[in-house]
């Protein structure tokens, strides 16, 4: 019976860590999978810039969106190659962040200006990357990430002229 | 004993998962991850974004602020209670009053109390600095329907009890040194509610 008991209580003690770790572990990976999940289920395509409808609470898919940003997302999967980003700068606040398959935000780019347009490459780390002097290099530790473009946009005008933006924007491998 | 040895692990799977969402703060009684700087009852974490947060505060900040930026781009604050103390609901009317605040940017929008914007139409659910008149004197009502005298308002319909979020976009560096020498931020005054409690 002692036996029996001592198997009982080292299993669940083995179990309970084991779970543990793993759920905290893991935990960030999963809700950004299920939140990358959830953009694809909306039509957003991998290294290809989307531009979200205006935030209403119909439109949200992300806990606390702002109503009074444009955003703008790319899934970024660096599968087959590094992932190069061109976009227009703003003449309001705004921003280009790269978050990691964690969530973590590993880069944030100021769009604020009127000069040419921001460039950055996207690589796994360890790779060599060629790029001009003024292209930030920005290294995720995995194949997939998201970038987000914010730009100050609180009422339709200016949110219309952000969407068109994503025309002119870039997002792909190259 | 095999019986015994599975049930230990099934047990104890269970207990390491629900210790794991208590701890990350998961749970809606789990523990609160967030480690806050607070400034005038507004409360902030500001290790959201940062590579120096736990696996506990990434998990927690997986769940409540997806995909949030780092502190020198954007810092966000919370207030779920009014001057008094009490939990800001729908069915009252609150004047959230306010200064000059240390930020580029900023705005105040209204939350439910799972994150989300409230299920309304009716197009009020924020209040930023291109809002406020005068950027050192400014303030708005919160209620669930539009203050007949024409103040500015933020819509509390659908949402039960709320949050406020207030979100400083670039704020400035001598704020993020030393966050309680900023100037006061804004004020939540309860005017009145629908079933008793008003000041």
């Amino acid at each position: 019976m002692r036996a029996t008991m001592l198997a009982f209580a080292l299993c669940a003690i083995a179990s309970a860590i084991a779970v543990h770790l793993m759920v905290i572990q893991s935990m960030p990976s999963f809700i950004m999978s299920r939140t990358t999940s959830s953009l694809k289920a909306a039509g957003l395509k991998e290294n290809k810039w989307t531009a979200a409808p205006r935030i209403m609470p119909l439109t949200q898919k992300i806990v606390r969106s702002s109503p009074d940003l444009f955003y703008a997302v790319c899934l970024l999967d660096l599968t087959s190659g590094q992932v190069q980003i061109s976009v227009p700068l703003w003449p309001a606040y705004g921003s280009l962040s790269v978050f990691d398959d964690t969530s973590e935000n590993v880069h944030i780019s100021n769009l604020q200006g009127n000069s040419q347009p921001l460039e950055i490459i996207v690589a796994l780390p360890g790779q060599t990357v060629s790029a001009s002097s003024d292209t930030t290099v920005v290294f995720l530790p995995g194949p997939s990430g998201i970038a987000i473009v914010r730009r100050l946009a609180p009422d339709e005008a200016s949110h219309k002229v952000a969407t068109e933006l994503v025309a002119t924007s870039l997002c792909a491998a190259r | 004993m095999i019986y015994w040895a599975i049930g230990g692990i099934v047990l104890g799977g269970i207990f390491g998962l629900m210790s794991a969402l208590y701890l990350s703060g998961i749970t809606p009684s789990g523990m609160n991850r967030s480690t806050p700087v607070v400034v005038d009852g507004w409360q902030s974490d500001w290790s959201i974004g940062s590579p120096a947060a736990d696996r506990y505060q990434k998990a927690w900040v997986a769940r409540y602020g997806l995909l949030a930026m780092q502190k020198s781009e954007a810092v966000y604050f919370i207030r779920s209670h009014d001057e008094q103390g009490a939990p800001i609901r729908e069915d009252c009317r609150y004047l959230v009053s306010g200064a000059d605040l240390p930020a580029e940017w900023w705005s105040v929008t209204l939350y439910d109390h799972l994150a989300y914007l409230p299920n309304n139409t009716d197009g009020h659910l924020s209040f930023d600095a291109s809002d406020a008149t005068d950027r050192y004197d400014w303030q708005f009502e919160v209620a669930s329907e539009r203050p007949e005298d024409g103040t500015a308002w933020v819509s509390s319909r659908a949402a039960e009890n709320f949050e406020l979020t207030l979100r400083l976009y670039r704020p400035n560096a001598d704020f993020l040194n030393s966050p309680e020498r900023a100037t006061p931020f804004p004020t939540i005054s309860r005017l009145s509610c629908k079933h008793g409690g008003g000041t």
